[in-house]
């Protein structure tokens, strides 16, 4: 399996993991056919998001997948955070390897569910 | 033991595929220049090649205890397990349309029993119980009028547990004093090399065997057929190997299978002692690392496979992270497409799915050093916490980083 040279290097250096006690809003998602899980976490400011952790299990995109996702979030608006789309996210991790694409499927629902459960 | 060398790569892969021992190339290389010959043609040239396949031809037999005539080169595990299994089911179809097999086979062989059932064989799958050994009593009550094939596997690929194959032959034999059309065949391609493996002992009347997981060459095997066994050849063509399997033969494949195969026999008794490396990297690594689990019997497995699950992480990202730090192991998880296809063996073993997920084995060689252990130690617990504390499953105290900003 070719990993990209961002992939591999996340599930070497995951950033932003675990669970924030004071986020403002979360999510888990799990994929039902593979067991693949994410759980995201968001703290947000006045126009933009201030932080975000993650706890991911499954395969190494989807571990990359939520870490990068945490790094990415990271000063970005809520409409710029609902804008990103599965393809954006598979070019931002340089591409995933055939059979892979749900690890960018099941990290784009954690963000959409974590952003849908945003009450401000 | 002292060891300075810092290995930079260590492979630790050795079910998948083992390395070719340089006197196993050395003895290949004429093969490839000046002694080209087709083995079929009368000439010197000819003669040279069909001289070198019958030394081969011995030292398979040789190293597996069999006659001359009962080795048929083929292309591998692969083919010879299809020779055996189609080839004898259906040359003695009009004798009872029955298989048994396992649950637990290697696809080489499950795959050939599924599609001998399309063609209206029945097939039993055997349980596997939790140690990865199949029980003696379920074959024995698997054995109908109409059984005409048991294949049953000597020892797994995945957990390396040894079967109770010898018990098996007896039976065979025992019922066919009464009933003459029942075979028995076994895939040694894990065994072979690495624990004796005698077919007269075994009482089997196939045996499988592979070049490339003993130091030999890719893309050649031999089939073990005992004297009296007929077969329907699933390659047609020439009268090569007395007709059991046509096309010109591979020589230097072949030359070198036979030298891995005498290279075996020699170092039988010492690679026993792979077991101490091996039992060294289990025990330190529950010393290490907490909530595992070792997969398949204690007892009856072969002496260089390890197989670990490893809770709340997955196999492939383990693997990975091993990988990144030049370390090649092998995992029962392969997730594709959004599904898990998780190993059939640690299913059938009667593991979780997330221990299933979670496992990872290390397979040793003749070759493997205290050195790579060591190193193999000085990663893995890093690694396994690291993606630990990434995993959402994993619940300790410990291990929860609650953030606050
Ligand atoms: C138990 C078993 N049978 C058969 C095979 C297939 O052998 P080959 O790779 O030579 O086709 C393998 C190897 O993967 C094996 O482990």
């Amino acid at each position: 399996m070719q990993y990209s040279k961002v992939i591999l290097e996340h599930l070497e250096n995951p950033r932003n993991v675990g669970e924030m006690i004071d986020a403002d809003s979360f999510a888990e998602v799990v994929n039902n056919a593979c067991g693949d899980k994410i759980k995201l976490f968001i703290k947000f400011g006045d126009k933009q998001i201030i932080s975000a952790t993650m706890k991911a299990y499954g395969c190494v995109p989807t571990i990359s997948a939520a870490s990068f996702l945490t790094e990415w979030l990271k000063g970005k608006t809520i409409k710029e955070a609902v804008n990103l789309e599965v393809d954006e996210l598979i070019s931002l991790l340089e591409g995933l390897p055939r059979g892979k694409r749900h690890a960018a499927d099941l990290a784009i629902e954690a963000l959409q569910r974590t952003l849908l459960s945003y009450k401000p | 033991m002292i060891e300075t060398y810092l290995p930079s790569r260590v492979y630790l892969d050795n079910s998948a595929s083992t390395k070719l021992a340089p006197e196993v190339l050395a003895a290949m290389l004429p093969y490839f220049t000046e002694q080209f010959g087709n083995a079929s043609s009368i000439h010197s040239f000819g003669q040279q090649a069909k001289g070198a396949m019958d030394e081969a031809r011995r030292q398979v037999a040789t190293l597996i205890g069999a006659d001359f005539n009962e080795i048929v080169f083929v292309s591998g595990g692969t083919e010879a397990d299809n020779l055996a299994v189609r080839g004898i089911a259906e040359n003695y179809r009009s004798k009872g349309n029955h298989i048994i097999t396992s649950e637990f086979e290697h696809p080489a062989v499950r795959n050939t029993c599924a599609s001998l059932e399309k063609q209206g064989f029945r097939v039993t799958y055997l349980p596997i119980y939790e140690n990865g050994l199949v029980r003696v009593e379920d074959v024995k009550s698997a054995i109908t009028e109409d059984t005409i094939l048991i294949s049953i596997m000597h020892a797994n690929n995945e957990v390396g547990t040894i079967q109770p194959i010898r018990e098996i032959g007896g039976l065979v034999k025992e019922i066919r004093l009464e009933r003459k059309h029942l075979f028995f065949h076994t895939d040694a391609v894990q065994s072979v090399g690495k624990t004796p493996v005698d077919v007269k002992l075994l009482g089997v009347d196939a045996l499988s065997l592979s070049g490339h997981k003993f130091h030999g060459p890719k893309g050649i095997g031999a089939l073990y057929l005992r004297k009296g066994v007929r077969i329907n050849p699933q390659v047609t063509g020439g009268r090569h190997e007395k007709e059991r399997r046509a096309g010109t033969e591979n020589v230097p494949a072949i030359v070198g299978l036979g030298c891995a195969a005498e290279l075996a026999k020699e170092n039988l008794l010492e690679f026993q002692n792979i077991a101490l490396l091996r039992d060294y990297l289990e025990r330190e690594i529950t010393r290490l690392i907490p909530e595992i689990k070792f997969n398949g019997d204690k007892e009856s497995r072969l002496p260089n496979i390890a197989n670990i699950s490893f809770s709340y992480i997955e196999g492939e990202a383990l693997l990975i992270a091993l990988d990144l730090k030049g370390l090649a192991v092998s995992t029962g998880s392969a997730c594709s497409s959004g599904s898990t296809e998780p190993s059939p063996v640690l299913v059938a073993m009667g593991l979780s799915k997330e221990m299933v997920r979670g496992s990872i084995r290390f397979s040793f060689s003749r070759y493997t050093t205290q050195a790579e252990v060591d190193y193999v130690l000085s990663v893995l617990p890093e690694v396994v916490t690291r993606l630990r504390r990434v995993s959402p499953l994993y619940k300790q105290a410990m291990a929860i980083e609650q953030h606050k900003y």
